[in-house]
């Protein structure tokens, strides 16, 4: 039997949650909880974890979508079918310390009362990404996520960004030196990187569908703001990447997600109804154009599957282009007019018209 | 017995203020037309309801101060309203001192009513946007429909031009209640 002190069981308590082997309650008062961590792991501790991390966080990468068969295209433009493993080979995840760092720093510090952020000087790795992208759904779970937001290890994570806007916009919208025109790149060129985006794609839908239905309950104008804003820059980073590297079937999440919104009730309010009148009009307007800021991306990658339609059975990119427009039947004509319209109404003129009869609702 | 004396100083606060608040949209032209010959059509319709042009801009300022703006080439329509106020507030600041001069009382004071001042200049300022504000909603819903107007009739117009290079128009219908406009063309 292996022993381990208890600081490094609550390190290793922490790797366990957030690959998914322990609940986000059993988990969350460790979160909330400060506990003196000693300089280092002993090495059982350090085994111990990195058996979990290495066999964990595959595992938790083939839950959250990867064991579907889905279509995807290759790095040839080539469309292929099947689970994660069987189209690709299995992803290398290595974890620097920075992994070991996240998970200490998670045991150890009381996430909603402490100041302390993580942060960390050097690159992370493929896998150090995805830890700190489960460490996001982790605290966001326990509610404990506002150390996540201005913490600069996460704000740095572009895979961060990109399942939990929402999260780090607490902040405030990403400066460029914390996303950039080629920090989406190493998820769409190929290799593991684009393994791991494709197995999220799931995840990616669940996630800004519930975005989408939470702005509803949004108050404040600045906070929709940063959030729109920063929705707006990740999908257009994401997109000219998507571009750049003929891999446009890897934002097929966007169509997705309109697609599960557009089927619900698409009332403006839905959207907007609780933010303050209080605020100034021009203020509130930057709200309302930032709370469509999906339906945003939705309009470029429309004009993708516009352009397949055009082409030909002998062009290069026909294979994609056909699967372009297979993701984009769940939404079809119908629901992206609809969209348009929900869009049209978020940016109308009299959409902040004096309402008598519409009091402002108390924040749920 | 030491004396008990009393401090008091006043300070003044003038200051300009001037608060805007405003919207921008975009109309929604169709362009049945030339974009340059649909502008044209636009900027009359706009006309009609007394906006004034100016090159690409055409420009109405409404008796509550409201300015609308549509902007032909880009086919936006901004919406604004500023106030200006000249701020002239005083506030007195006092308290009781053992020595008749006190330097450092003095400026305690001082301090205190500067910042004073400026918490009331800032309520003042927020109380000049929030009537701005209150101002154009009630203006924005009378505003879209008479530009929505505006832009169903110079599409209207546009219809019956194309309509009219298409062949020779031999019937036109208009419905004012629904809006629908029939137009039948021998080609």
């Amino acid at each position: 039997m292996k022993r381990v002190a208890a600081s490094e069981h609550r390190v290793l308590s922490v790797a366990r949650a957030l690959v998914g082997q322990i609940g986000a309650d059993a988990i969350e008062p460790v979160l909330r909880s400060s506990y003196a961590m000693p300089p280092k792991l002993g090495s059982t501790a350090m085994a111990l974890l990195e058996q979990t991390l290495r066999a964990g966080v595959v595992l938790a990468l083939c839950r959250r979508g990867g064991w579907r068969r889905v279509e995807h295209a290759d790095a040839e433009g080539e469309v292929r079918r099947g689970r994660m493993w069987q189209r690709h080979g299995p992803p290398a995840l290595r974890f620097s310390p920075m992994s070991v760092q996240l998970c200490r720093w998670l045991a150890g510090e009381a996430l909603v009362t402490s100041g302390a952020t993580l942060s960390w000087r050097g690159k992370p790795t493929l896998g150090d990404q995805l830890l700190l992208y489960l460490a996001c759904d982790l605290t966001l779970a326990c509610d404990v996520s506002r150390r996540v937001a201005v913490s600069p290890a996460f704000r740095r994570s572009p895979l961060c960004w990109l399942g939990f806007p929402d999260v780090l916009s607490a902040g405030e919208a990403p400066e460029a030196r914390e996303l950039d025109a080629s920090s989406f790149d190493p998820f769409v060129a190929g290799g593991d990187g684009v393994v791991v985006l494709e197995a999220l794609q799931d995840d990616l839908v669940a996630r800004w569908t519930r975005i989408e239905r939470l702005k509803g309950r949004v108050r404040k104008p600045s906070a929709l703001i940063a959030l729109g804003e920063s929705q707006r820059r990740v999908l257009d980073l994401l997109m000219d990447s998507a571009e750049r590297y003929g891999r446009r079937d890897i934002c097929a999440f966007v169509i997705e997600a309109s697609a599960a919104l557009m089927r619900g009730p698409r009332d403006p309010a839905q959207w907007i109804g609780n933010l303050t009148r209080a605020a100034s009009l021009s203020e509130r307007q930057r709200a309302r154009e930032a709370a469509g800021a999906l339906l945003a991306g939705l309009e470029r990658v429309s004009s993708w599957v516009e352009g397949a339609r055009g082409t030909r059975f002998f062009d290069d990119d026909y294979a994609l282009s056909q699967l372009l427009l297979r993701r984009f039947e769940p939404l079809g004509p119908e629901g992206l007019s609809r969209a348009r319209a929900l869009r049209s109404q978020l940016s109308a003129l009299d959409a902040d018209a004096a309402d008598v009869s519409a009091p402002e609702q108390a924040p749920s | 017995m030491s004396r008990a004396y009393r401090i008091a100083v006043s300070e003044t606060l003038r200051r300009h203020v001037k608060v805007e608040d405003g919207v921008q949209t975009q109309l929604e032209l169709l362009h049945v037309l030339a974009a340059e010959r649909m502008r044209e059509i636009l900027a009359a319709e706009l006309a009609e309801l007394g906006f004034e042009r100016d090159g690409q801009v055409c420009r109405r300022v409404d008796e509550d101060g409201v300015e609308v703006t549509v902007d032909l080439d880009a086919g936006t329509v901004t919406v604004k309203l500023a106030a200006e106020e000249e701020l002239d507030m005083t506030a007195r600041e006092s308290a009781a001192s053992t020595r008749a001069a006190n330097p450092e009382l003095e400026e305690q004071l001082r301090q205190r009513a500067q910042e004073r001042l400026e918490r009331r200049a800032d309520a003042r300022t927020e109380r000049m946007r929030e009537e701005v504000t209150a101002t154009l909603e009630k203006k924005l819903r009378d505003l879209r429909a008479e530009l929505d107007g505006a832009v169903n009739r110079a599409t209207g117009a546009a219809l019956k031009e194309k309509a009219a290079e298409l062949g020779e128009i031999e019937e036109i219908t208009e419905d004012d209640e629904t809006g629908s406009l029939t137009i039948r063309v021998r080609v």
